[in-house]
């Protein structure tokens, strides 16, 4: 049972790597168990996941299959949380390792060679692109990070078939394509549609797995099952119903979003984009505005700058008549009535107003004595 | 074909390198100037459904699939960041990695197709950042050129060594193992948006600019151009060589066109779509189906129609 044993271990800890940095969360055991289900059950080879694919790709002695395979309880995958996830996060690297090395086939150029003779550049160095730029001592001093850091792959979980080769690496491609439609491994976090048909996928993104996310809950549905024509006549028709998603997403509160929510803009630059969105949708586009009005734009605005720049004088005198109207008065107008300020018994008499204002000059323009007494 | 509405302004469009009816879709809020980002996972069969979608803070610029993952996808971002998304895992917990050194927008990720473990990023910083999937922080730092780095591009058959186009109106192909450039391209005259090399011929490389035009170039004879190829109303956006054959480039530009060019023979320009009504920004070719082309642009309509087709027929 030793062997068993040890599949055990590392299914589990494959699973459970899934939730790596997420085991607050209540939502992915249940999609964990459904991955295993399907990857247990090998009658569908459609519904393989990746952790049947990673077993059987860096070769673990047993490779799950029959009745060996349904013989594993689910319930011993997921029976200590804690453990599991540690012995996942250890043997990380090693898995990544080993998958990394799997390399795809060898390419035809190396045998063909350019089709256009030799090329200027050196010969390709051997080993990873983070090998070959250290081994050449380019990096900078700090640049490139210790070698253990590599156990933090980015991608712990994903184990993708090998991309199928380009037509400029081999011409029979086409044979290749043969099993696209399988999908292996792309649907196990979804739990629910294959890609083998693709027909059914779209009903697995409304159905609330995401409810707690503002962005997606609405139109998940809308986008499955063909309703496509439908959604994009009814959804999108306001040009301005989506603008206000950015602000204050339920996001931020969102434990397992480790790069927090999508800010949003400040409120001045919403409503500025928003007035542009309008002007945009009143001309038409925007294209065309850029393309026809530039020339009778910039005539206008060098014309408009002209004007301020030769009418000095009628420039300030405009901007004393808008302040004067605003209420502003750039000239003392009126002289305190004699001796007021020094009676003792009314030091308030005057008035806060009087004091605001300071001291006026005696009337000197016409427009002074105009906005004189109304404005009192 | 039929077509995908996305909504937010399209900016990028690749093929997924394992799946033939997948694709993904970069989009940005109010024409990328401010506000959010989405990221768009689409399926092909047979009307273009919406797989999965991630959102930003900030606008995205441009994606890339990974070439040893089928579900990771490298998305630039215009905070500067880059974001590493696994398809399998629901949208709350990605990314599963932001990657934030660039000081400026990031406006370009390519992925290496030869040793499938790098990808580049090219920034308004200047800089191009070379990654490996393994690492938390960036390999190696590219800065040489003079101004904001719009495209980055690994060499087909070369595992070390890529090309970039910049808006100092130079391309510049580098080896990761030399500590600076090993060419410099006086390209063109303005900006140069973007380059992409041959699939066939490994010296090929094609750069398209803001001055309309799109060149070929050899890397063994950079004097004078292979091609020159003119059409183009307005800047070339980006350019994007075929995967199946060897002469064949796909452009995109703000003159609102998508075009197909022969840079091979006299009369280049080989097709010639207006389906846009809005820039162009973002053009792909199917590498797994022959003839397959993917557009999007600022009406926010994402296109995928086959060669020689209307993008617009139901």
């Amino acid at each position: 049972m030793t062997r068993p044993g040890l599949t055990d271990q590392f299914l589990t800890a494959f699973g459970v790597h899934n939730l790596v940095g997420r085991a607050n969360s209540s939502i992915p055991f249940s999609r964990n168990a459904i991955g295993f289900s399907c990857a247990l059950n090998s009658d569908k080879p459609q519904c393989r996941t990746r952790s049947l694919i990673f077993l059987t790709k860096i070769s673990l002695p047993p490779p799950l299959s029959g009745s060996r395979a349904n013989s594993l309880s689910l319930s011993s995958c997921y029976g200590e949380q804690s453990p599991t996830i540690r012995f996942a996060r250890l043997i990380l690297g090693v898995v990544f390792t080993n998958w990394n090395c799997s390399s795809p086939p060898p390419k035809p150029w190396e045998r063909a060679g350019s089709a256009s003779g030799p090329a200027p550049f050196k010969p390709p160095s051997a080993g990873s692109t983070s090998d070959v730029v250290e081994a050449s001592g380019t990096a900078r001093p700090g640049e490139v990070v210790s070698t253990a850091d590599r156990n933090s792959t980015v991608n712990r979980n994903t184990l993708g078939r090998p991309v199928p080769a380009r037509p400029w690496e081999q011409q029979t491609y086409g044979s290749t394509l043969g099993g696209y439609g399988s999908g292996l491994n792309y649907n196990s976090g979804y739990g629910t549609g294959t890609y083998g048909s693709y027909g059914g996928v779209g009903g697995s993104y409304g159905g609330g797995l995401y409810g707690n996310n503002m962005y997606r809950g609405g139109y998940g549905g809308l986008y499955g099952g063909g309703m496509q024509g439908g959604m994009y006549n009814g959804g999108i028709g306001g040009p301005m119903g989506g603008y206000g998603m950015g602000m204050g997403g339920p996001y931020g509160d969102d434990p397992n979003n480790p790069y927090g929510a999508p800010s949003s803009p400040p409120g001045f630059w919403i409503s500025l984009m928003r007035v542009m969105q309008g002007v945009v949708n009143f001309f038409g586009r925007i294209a065309i505005l850029i393309d026809q009005n530039t020339q009778a734009f910039h005539m206008f605005m060098s014309a408009l700058l002209q004007l301020f720049d030769r009418s000095g004088l009628l420039y300030g005198e405009l901007a004393r008549f808008v302040l004067r109207i605003l209420g502003i008065r750039t000239k003392p107008k009126k002289v305190h009535p004699p001796g007021g300020e020094e009676l003792p018994g009314a030091p308030n008499r005057l008035g806060s107003q009087n004091y605001i204002e300071g001291p006026k000059a005696a009337p000197s323009g016409a427009w002074d004595s105009v906005w004189g007494d109304n404005a009192k | 074909m039929p077509v995908f509405k996305t909504p937010f302004n399209g900016y990028s469009v690749k093929f997924s390198p394992f799946y033939e009816s997948q694709l993904a879709v970069a989009t940005s809020q109010n024409f990328g100037i401010l506000g959010n980002g989405r990221l768009h996972v689409l399926q092909l069969n047979p009307t273009i459904t919406e797989i999965t979608s991630f959102d930003t803070a900030d606008g995205v610029y441009d994606l890339c699939w990974s070439e040893s993952h089928d579900s990771l996808l490298i998305a630039a971002v215009a905070d500067g960041s880059l974001k590493i998304y696994d398809l399998s895992l629901p949208p709350t917990s990605n990314p599963i990695r932001s990657l934030h050194e660039h000081a400026r927008e990031a406006h370009g990720v390519d992925f290496n197709t030869v040793r499938k473990d790098s990808f580049l990023s090219a920034s308004w910083d200047d800089t191009v950042k070379l990654w490996t999937v393994d690492r938390p922080t960036s390999v190696r730092t590219f800065k040489e050129h003079a101004y904001c780095v719009y495209s980055a591009a690994w060499n087909p058959r070369h595992a070390d060594v890529f090309a970039s186009a910049s808006g100092d109106c130079t391309a510049r192909i580098w080896d990761v193992r030399e500590p600076g450039s090993t060419m410099i391209l006086p390209a063109h005259e303005f900006e140069i948006l973007s380059c992409d090399w041959n699939k066939y011929d490994d010296c090929i490389i094609a750069t398209a600019s803001v001055d309309k035009s799109i060149k070929v170039w050899d890397v063994r004879n950079y004097r004078v151009p292979v091609a020159v190829l003119n059409g183009h109303g307005y800047a070339v956006r980006k350019v994007k060589f075929s995967p199946h054959r060897m002469s064949v480039i796909a452009s995109c530009s703000y003159d609102m066109t998508v075009c197909l060019w022969d840079y091979m023979v006299e009369d280049a320009l080989i097709g010639r779509y207006d389906h846009h009504t809005e820039f162009a920004v973002g053009v792909d070719m199917s590498v797994l189906v022959e003839g397959l082309l993917a557009s999007t642009g600022w009406d926010e309509l994402v296109y995928v129609w086959q060669h020689g087709m209307d993008p617009r027929a139901p």
